[in-house]
Parts: C-alpha cells; structure tokens; sequence
C-alpha cells in the first residue's frame, strides 16, 4: 500500500492552489498553504469524481498533514490544525 | 439548473471559494450575518424535514443510481451565496436532491417548475379557505 504513496511521513508539502470552480474536497483555507505529513491513511476512491456518479472513482492515497496555525492564520499561537488530504491536491515543497 | 459539470463563476466569491466553504476566515462569517456561536441543542425537525430525510434515504438506494454522499455534498454546495445562506439546512438538501433528479432526468427542469406552480396554487386556496373558516367561526 505504502508503495503507492509518493510522499512519507514527515515530509513538508504545499496544497495545490487551483482555483477550480467544481465540487472538491479541500477546504479553501488551506489551498497554497505548507504543512508537513503526520501519517498515510490509505487509499480511497476519489470523492470528487463519485460526485458526478457516473464515474467509478479512482483510487487515491490519503494523507494527514499538520499545519501551524499561527502560519494560517498569524499570532503567536503553537496549536496545529490537522486535515487529512488526497493526493492530488498535494505538491512537494523545497523550502520550508 | 444547468447540466454542466463546471459550477457557474459567479458562485465563486472574490477568494474564489464555493459559499459553503467558510472556514478559517470570521470575515466571511460576518459578510454573510452568520452567528459564530455553536448552539448545542438539537432542534426538533419539522414534518417537511423528516420528509426530506425520507426522500434522501430512497433515492440514495445505491441500484437506483440517483445519489449518492458526494453527489449530495456537489449538489448542496452549488448554490451562489446569497441562495445558500438563505437557503436552511433541509431546504438545501430538498433543492440539492431534486437539481440531482433534474440532471439525471427522473423528471426535467420544466415538470419540476410546473409541479412548483401548483402546489403554490394549491396553497393559495387552502390559505384561502382556512381564513374562511375561521371567519365563520367569529360570527
């Protein structure tokens, strides 16, 4: 299963920004933002194709990214927001 | 509703968000006139709510191929802001299932609106009628 995946736990990431205008699973509040990958949840049938029902849906690895939210949303505050994200809303970073 | 896979731009608020994606952002709460507080009770469902939920639960039977989870969630995500915030919590399912029903053609755009007519119509005389009554009863 893990083969499949093509980032690890702990990596840094950035959600893809596309501004696209149908249905999708990416709250819009994290769309450019960068985070680091806590745990690999698996593969799921695309939800974003089931919408439109006649499409099977292909199937998707799924990860658990942890954002600062403080890098979110500015101030000093050390809690974290944790979203659990597809893989193709999801780029690899160089920098932090 | 248009048959199109792609929601119309101007559902897009200037972020580019659909109006049922408001997290992270007060700002879009109170642009809309949303309370930001959680009230915890549950309130009781009305009669046409529960109907809603029974609709919901046949149509969703996986051999009709009507609807499922995620074509529910596109179908009461698409409506432009100022529909979706006037629009209650079961009155966007109700309007999501049946531009659902249009787009697989269980019935069309036309039937749907003519249906909508005459119920309204109906409901006119029954309004009509109950004020009737209750006039009788005052003399």
């Amino acid at each position: 299963m893990t083969s499949q995946h093509v980032f690890s736990v702990a990596d840094y990431v950035q959600v893809a920004n596309y501004q696209i205008q149908k249905h999708h699973r990416v709250p819009g509040y994290l769309k450019g933002k960068t985070g680091q990958i806590t745990a690999i949840l698996g593969s799921y049938p695309n939800p974003e194709e089931l919408s439109f029902f006649d499409a099977k849906g292909d199937d998707i690895p799924v990860y658990r990214v942890c954002f600062s939210y403080s890098r979110l949303w500015g101030g000093k505050g050390v809690n974290e927001v944790f979203a659990d994200l597809m893989e193709t809303w999801i780029e690899p970073i160089q920098e932090r | 509703m248009s048959k199109s896979k792609d929601i119309t731009p101007q559902n897009v608020d200037a972020d580019g968000n659909l109006a049922h994606d408001l997290g992270g952002f007060s700002s879009r709460l109170s642009l809309f006139g949303i309370d930001r507080s959680i009230k915890l009770e549950d309130p009781p469902k009305k009669p046409y709510e529960e109907r809603a939920d029974a609709i919901m639960m046949l149509l969703s039977n996986p051999k009709l191929g009507i609807m499922n989870i995620h074509a529910m969630r596109r179908a009461s995500e698409q409506f432009a802001h100022k529909e979706y915030f006037d629009l209650t919590y079961y009155d966007r399912w109700l309007k999501g299932m049946a531009s659902l029903c249009i787009e697989k053609e269980i019935f069309s755009q036309k039937e749907w609106d003519a249906r909508i007519e005459t119920l309204q119509i109906e409901a006119k005389k029954m309004r009509a009628r109950v004020l009737e009554i209750s006039v009788d009863k005052d003399e």
